[in-house]
């Protein structure tokens, strides 16, 4: 039978067969499709090579499902909200959550200022809208229960400076992160002014050389920041050891600080000065400038001293100027 | 009424639009005559303190004497040229310090006086009144308004052969020479005035003692070569004769605080920089403005435009001298010169009237405003009025 069959009908039905088993095949298992599809292809056919590529599937984009956008926050809120527990804490701003009409920034010529959504220059500055007045009075009033009265005899600055001239500050913070510590919790902090201390005038001089950096001129204070040790109280306890040892070092006097020159001075001594010799050349004239024949307690000399003394300890200005021009008149007796 | 006004647009024009409007009302310059107040005679030995913000005049002859060698500030040079004369205006700076030399005691050292304050208000031209002073009332004049232009650039220079480590400016030298010859050379023969000591320079070149002074001028300016020494002997010599009171030497010394600079533009012959004190002319000039001799003044002035461009930054005179300058010249008198007062100001504008450089006179008090009364603000604005 399949003999008589002419060779072109036995092909299609070898074929039909092929196609049934193929496909009892997909139902079975996806995992095989590939495979049967390669031999299928090498019985048919030779592959060809397509340089070109023409026949590329094309690959559907994928397109996220768009979600609904919430109207703004501030639409829903009430106007009689507690705003301390809208913005509890410092935040950056959120133009949703604020229900002002705020503005900020320029644009170029006849267009109206930007407004606040889509506005980075409104998050970069600080905002205080976490410090609104009923938010701190809120907040101060649950503290207060935590507090005590302030302690008599401690009114003004200057009595808290002369019962307790040392400061000492120190940080305690709480991190609501994995790692609770605070790094700077360690670290201490101690100030003093330097004319709390017992000092004389070459040890006052010489403290203020020791403190170098940490000294401040301007308030006459000393700072000095403690953190090398693992533990804040051993941070405490090298700042104490480091004052004691400034003030001791600080009586001390080596023999190499006679070496000590005009240059070296702190401030301007007027009896090292040239300008002392100027005024004994000027009493002494015409003979030989002696220092010794010369009164230096007159009013005009201890006037002109004065006067010097400031223009380089005080500063350069129109008073210290005009004192010296008075002082020097008298001197010369030109007034 | 109003509807006659309005329909009459002549009558509205003269009587009410021109209260209201922009147009200046045209002055008749002829019909208008102003002029400045000026002081009754222009000697100033003679004003006094009625004469404050007045003018005088400095003749032809002692302009070209005293103030012919970039001595005016480069302003008031172009106005002596556009108004034909040279008032100074009198101002109360300057007659402190012309009463002072008045009464100068001969015995006892020389006054130092330091002119500072801002500029433009009138340092140089009070310097420049003193010394005018001084030309008239017959006192030697060392005068050196250029020491800032040595100091800038100097056509040769070259080593010292007297003094060692020490830098020559042998042409400027020369030309101050012949400047103090200029201003001093009809006093110094008056008052016959002599070399002190027998110079040798070399071996033809000799000048002897008992020469008269202007004739080491001479030398000076004939051999620029010895020209700085020569200051240097001028100076021991002028200093000696005050001393002895057979004359009176005024020190007038612009922008003295550029002796004090840490550095000049100047460089010697081995390419090393020269400080300004290196160099001789500098070094005689400061022995004059020591106290080491009497019969004598110095009038310094000290300006921001000659210090050091990272120190003006006030016009304070220890700023701009340092402490080095400051003990230099210590004990002096420091002298300020204001802003013009209102009365001055207004003198000066009448005198800008008067020579028709100020052709709208309704401007005074902008002008006045806008000036911060300062004089060379002052005139700069006027130029275009």
């Amino acid at each position: 039978m399949i003999v008589s069959k002419p060779w072109n009908e036995l092909f299609v039905t070898c074929r039909s067969v092929a196609s049934i088993h193929v496909r009892s095949l997909f139902q079975t298992s996806a995992l095989l499709q590939t495979e049967t599809e390669g031999l299928l292809d090498d019985d048919e056919e030779f592959r060809v090579i397509d340089l070109k590529k023409t026949s590329q599937k094309s690959v559907k984009k994928f397109q996220r499902e768009e979600k609904p956008v919430l109207p703004p926050r501030y639409t829903r809120m009430p106007v009689d909200q507690d705003w301390a527990s809208v913005w509890p804490g410092p935040r950056s701003f959120h133009p949703a959550t604020v229900p002002l009409p705020m503005f900020q920034g320029n644009m170029s010529d006849g267009l109206p200022p930007v407004g606040k959504f889509a506005n980075a220059e409104l998050m970069k500055i600080p905002n205080f809208l976490h410090l609104t007045p009923p938010a701190v009075k809120k907040q101060t009033e649950a503290l207060r229960k935590f507090c005590t009265a302030w302690p008599e005899g401690l009114e003004t600055d200057e009595k808290i400076e002369q019962h307790f001239p040392l400061e000492v500050i120190t940080s305690d913070y709480c991190h609501s992160a994995p790692k609770i510590r605070d790094p700077k919790a360690r670290i201490v902090t101690v100030k003093f002014k330097v004319k709390a201390l017992k000092l004389g005038k070459h040890s006052k001089d010489k403290f203020k050389r020791l403190c170098k950096d940490n000294y401040s001129e301007e308030r006459d204070d000393v700072c000095i920041v403690a953190d090398r040790c693992p533990v804040r109280k051993q941070n405490y306890e090298y700042a104490m050891y480091l004052i004691t040892a400034l003030y001791h070092e600080a009586w001390n006097f080596a023999e190499w600080e006679k070496e000590k020159s005009e240059v070296d001075m702190e401030y301007y001594d007027w009896d090292l000065n040239k300008s002392k010799q100027s005024y004994v050349q000027l009493k002494c004239w015409p003979g030989k400038p002696n220092p010794e024949t010369v009164d230096f307690n007159t009013p005009e000399a201890i006037k002109y001293r004065n006067a010097v003394t400031d223009l380089f300890n005080k500063g350069e200005d129109v008073d210290t100027l005009a004192k010296y021009k008075e002082a020097v008149k008298d001197i010369l007796g030109l007034s | 009424m109003i509807v006659k006004l309005l329909r009459a647009p002549r009558l509205l024009s003269k009587c009410v639009v021109r209260n209201f409007s922009a147009v200046e009302p045209v002055v008749n310059l002829n019909e208008r005559k102003v002029f400045a107040k000026r002081a009754e005679t222009n000697d100033p030995a003679t004003h006094s303190e009625n004469d404050i913000g007045k003018f005088y005049t400095v003749s032809i002859e002692d302009n070209k004497k005293l103030f012919s060698f970039y001595e005016f500030p480069a302003q008031f040079e172009r106005n002596i040229k556009t108004f034909n004369e040279s008032a100074f205006m009198i101002r109360e700076p300057a007659l402190e310090i012309i009463n002072s030399l008045k009464t100068l005691d001969p015995t006892k050292p020389i006054l130092k006086f330091v002119i500072y304050g801002r500029f433009g208000e009138g340092k140089t031209m009070t310097f420049c009144h003193i010394c005018h002073f001084a030309h008239r009332a017959g006192w030697i004049l060392c005068y050196v308004p250029t020491s800032t232009i040595w100091m800038r650039w100097s056509k040769e220079v070259t080593f010292s052969e007297t003094k060692p480590e020490s830098i020559n400016i042998p042409l400027e030298s020369a030309q101050w020479l012949r400047n103090f010859k200029i201003q001093n050379a009809d006093l110094i023969s008056k008052l016959d005035l002599r070399v002190r000591d027998k110079i040798v320079w070399s071996a033809r070149e000799i000048t002897e003692k008992d020469a008269p002074l202007m004739e080491l001028v001479d030398h000076g300016i004939n051999r620029v070569k010895y020209a700085a020494d020569v200051v240097d002997v001028l100076i021991e010599n002028i200093k000696l004769y005050s001393t002895e009171q057979r004359c009176r030497t005024l020190v007038a010394i612009d922008g003295f605080n550029g002796f004090f600079n840490p550095k000049s533009n100047l460089k010697a012959p081995d390419k090393t920089p020269v400080p300004p004190l290196r160099v001789t002319i500098m070094q005689s000039l400061m022995k004059l403005t020591q106290a080491d001799w009497s019969n004598g003044a110095a009038v310094l002035t000290v300006d921001t435009k000659n210090s050091y461009p990272d120190n003006r930054e006030f016009v304070f005179p220890l700023y701009l001298l340092h402490k080095e300058g400051f003990e230099h010249l210590d004990p002096f008198i420091p002298v300020y010169v204001p802003a013009l007062n209102p009365k001055e100001v207004n003198n000066l504008l009448d005198y800008y009237e008067e020579k028709k450089w100020l052709l709208k006179p309704q401007a005074r008090e902008e002008i006045e405003f806008l000036s911060t009364r300062n004089p060379y603000h002052l005139t700069e604005l006027c130029g275009p009025l």
